[in-house]
């Protein structure tokens, strides 16, 4: 039995429903990720190119890190599909309970006090 | 060892203690008693419990479980060998950085940090485990909204563990760096800051303290329904007022740092949202009132130890409001009434619930009951003695004896208090030894009366057999309410309704890889503290073989697979009716 | 599933026993992913805390942000 294991299969076992759904999310894939080279390429551009000034060009690559860092979830790792209400629930409350902390340490660490 | 200080405050300028000691042993208490002593005593609790409560065969990962424990094993077993190399720690259980710094700590202090990283995996897997366990196993019809209690505190506690020993793991990594290998993030001559490490420390510190209290308000939660003969009252109101805890308990760690020169709008803030923790637990402490109220009580030991849990914990609460007041703060600041005010939150909270759960679950685990009269006799030596001995001390506080001192001048009014403390917290020892005589006795007489539903029990854990076979459930339970069993008892014959056919149950085999994963992690703890010593072997050398342990195991298992076993069916049904058997003959 | 079930034996009794198993990981993973987050928040908010000392004491008019990458 186990002598036919490595010869090709004539069919697919999908559906035609969910080749094309694999269809599909292999497109919404390939956006994504080429929207995430863009960003990183932007993020390259801002500081390379010596035009911004310091301030605005940390601030804007760390805006640019967030986008990148929600896109990694919601689409590489799945995040945004049904089933993962738990896994969400669980990457939100990290989130929100982590920038109030880092906002406090940013303001409370300085030399000026509030 | 809390009883060997009170010993040494018991007269003025006494001279048991060294200074040095001294400090070794109120931070080895702090350390011991925080993590390794109500943290597994809990987990123990929350182990055994949660998968019996829930209705499921075991917990999420068996083996992450007892990785688990061999982490948190070893880890206490690092910082506990620190008497042995050249004195415990000695910078107080916070080891907040001047003093913890390699300028001003020994190598005690490396042991700390090395034992409660290590330790600290250990809880925080144990913290996932119990989360996955809660919401991928419950049994049909244990919606989330009709866990016990005990299982949504420990619930919100693992959400705790997860979110707060990782900033644990961070501080301590950051900490350890400075130590060991010179950075600088602590140093301020080399342009650090101090104050980031009790920030960090007390990002984890306080939902610390509610990693410990909540199940032990979720064991009261348990015992007090049970005892009333009355459904809990307010179940959703409790429910949220644990979620809303937990997020709160993130929200107030400066409280603890209110002398540090922060600024008066932070503390304000701070000092609000520590005021509001108060209503949430408010909410508990009524619910708890409520359900005892026209209740038909039964005050047995376990609800001795659960309905004294309320007021006392009320007294704790009242002094945390009064501390949550910074302007105040500034009085009470390292004071006896600040170890007062955690003693009363602990000791009468924790372990409180610890004793109440202890003797509540008891026949349970062990299929035969404590023995009451002398339980009775504990909880009352033991009650009195806890007053006696942290009542004085908010007198003491506010009269302004400071704390972690080890000597006193005569005649500044505290002498007589410090003598009833004292007398108060050898008190408690003899009542921790009652409870361990009790332990004795009861075994010995345990064939005489073995019971299997003795407090005539509301939820799951009752429902399955005592002792509890290995595979929990044969048939795993349909729920149909809050409290399953009492509703099968009030609108059903008794016994839980079966969800499935009878059949082969799947469980994991033993495996010895936990205990050489942890044992590897030790020996590399061990190795980077060797870095400090005067050590006969090169200190990367057995950095090296711990490591090559401890990931050598990990390959190992997850090379070699392991499907585990089947108990059949025809063994299930054997066991089955021996244990029906033998519960027919009591 | 990286769960492979032995079925040499026959087929197992519960054979939802795999999904369960894969959904255990599923659900540890992420909370595993979750506390990480904290973790690392510690490390970003030490950082940030000593950016910002550094910015208000010394208070440089950096202009270009290539020497902060060292470009």
């Amino acid at each position: 039995m186990a002598d036919n294991l490595s010869e090709p299969f004539e069919k697919s076992a999908m559906t035609q429903e969910d080749q094309r759904k694999n269809r599909e999310e292999q497109r919404i894939q390939y956006i994504a990720f080429a929207f995430m080279i863009v960003l990183t390429l932007l993020a390259f551009i801002a500081v390379g190119a010596d035009l911004l000034p310091a301030a605005f060009a940390v601030s804007f690559i760390i805006v640019l890190a967030v986008i990148q860092m929600f896109l990694q979830l919601y689409y590489f790792m799945h995040l945004r599909e049904k089933d993962h209400g738990w896994a969400n629930t669980f990457m939100v409350t990290g989130l929100f309970l982590v920038i109030p902390t880092i906002v406090a340490l940013m303001l409370l660490i300085g030399v000026v006090k509030y | 060892m809390a009883i060997i200080f009170r010993i040494q405050l018991m007269y003025p300028e006494s001279t048991i203690l060294s200074g040095q000691t001294y400090n070794e042993f109120i931070t080895m208490h702090g350390t011991i008693m925080l993590f390794l002593a109500a943290t597994p005593l809990l987990f123990a609790f929350m182990n055994y419990m949660i998968p019996l409560q829930i209705g499921a065969r075991d917990v999420a990962f068996p083996f992450l479980n007892a990785l688990g424990f061999w982490f948190f094993f070893f880890g206490g077993l690092l910082l506990s060998l620190s008497w042995f190399f050249g004195g415990g720690p000695d910078a107080g259980w916070t080891a907040y950085v001047p003093l913890s710094s390699r300028d001003y700590a020994g190598i005690g202090l490396d042991f700390y940090v090395l034992g409660l990283q290590i330790s600290g995996l250990g809880t925080l897997i144990s913290g996932i485990n119990f989360i996955v366990t809660m919401i991928t196993m419950r049994a049909p019809g244990m919606t989330m909204l009709r866990m016990p209690l005990f299982c949504w505190t420990s619930f919100v506690t693992s959400m705790l563990i997860v979110f707060a020993f990782t900033p644990l793991a961070a501080g301590l990594a950051l900490l350890m760096l400075d130590r060991m290998f010179g950075g600088q993030f602590f140093i301020p001559s080399e342009g650090g800051n101090v104050v980031i490490w009790p920030h960090i420390f007390w990002i984890f510190g306080h939902p610390e303290v509610y990693i410990l209290v909540l199940p032990a308000f979720g064991m009261i939660s348990e015992i007090i329904p049970v005892f009333s003969k009355k459904r809990l009252f307010g179940y959703t109101a409790m429910v949220f007022a644990t979620i809303i805890i937990g997020f709160l308990g993130f929200m107030v760690w400066v409280h603890h740092m209110f002398t540090l020169n922060l600024g008066p709008i932070t503390n304000s803030i701070f000092a609000l949202a520590t005021m509001i923790i108060g209503i949430p637990t408010g909410i508990k402490i009524f619910n708890w009132l409520f359900t005892m109220w026209g209740g038909k009580l039964w005050f047995t030991t376990a609800m001795l130890c659960a309905s004294s849990f309320v007021p006392t914990f009320v007294l704790g609460g009242v002094t945390g409001v009064m501390l949550a007041m910074a302007p105040v703060t500034h009085l009470y600041h390292d004071t006896y009434f600040v170890v007062a005010h955690f003693h009363y939150i602990i000791l009468g909270g924790i372990v409180l619930g610890l004793l109440g759960a202890t003797f509540y679950w008891y026949p349970k685990m062990f299929g035969h009951c404590l023995n009451e009269t002398l339980g009775k006799i504990m909880f009352w030596i033991f009650y009195v003695g806890f007053h006696l001995t942290f009542f004085v001390q908010h007198i003491l506080g506010l009269i302004g004896m400071p704390r972690r001192v080890n000597v006193y001048l005569a005649d500044q009014g505290w002498d007589g208090m410090n003598l009833i403390s004292s007398i108060g917290s050898y008190m408690q020892g003899v009542a921790i030894i009652i409870l361990l005589i009790n332990v004795v006795y009861s075994a010995i007489k345990a064939p005489d009366k073995p019971v299997n539903d003795p407090w005539d029990g509301r939820t799951l854990e009752w429902a399955t057999h005592t002792p509890v076979p290995e595979y929990n459930f044969a048939q795993t339970p349909q729920v149909r309410s809050l409290d399953p069993l009492f509703y099968e008892k009030v609108h059903g014959d008794g016994t839980m309704k079966p969800a499935e056919p009878i059949g082969d149950v799947h469980m994991p085999n033993g495996s010895f890889y936990p205990f050489l994963i942890a044992l590897g992690s030790f020996i590399v703890g061990f190795g980077l503290i060797m870095l400090h010593m005067d050590a006969w072997i090169n200190p990367y050398i057995v950095v090296g073989i711990g490591a090559v342990l401890m990931f050598g195991s990990m390959a190992m298992h997850s090379w070699k697979e392991d499907h585990g076993y089947y108990i059949t069916k025809e063994n299930i049904e054997a066991m089955e009716q021996e244990a029906l058997a033998d519960e027919r003959n009591r | 599933m990286s769960e492979t079930a032995d079925f040499s034996k026959g087929l197992p009794a519960h054979p939802e026993r795999a999904t369960t198993e894969g959904k255990n990981k599923f659900v540890g993973f992420w909370v595993f992913l979750s506390g990480e987050v904290t973790m690392f928040a510690t490390f970003f908010g030490t950082y940030l805390a000593f950016e910002t000392v550094r910015l208000q004491v010394l208070k440089p008019p950096i202009s270009s942000p290539c020497p902060l990458f060292l470009l």
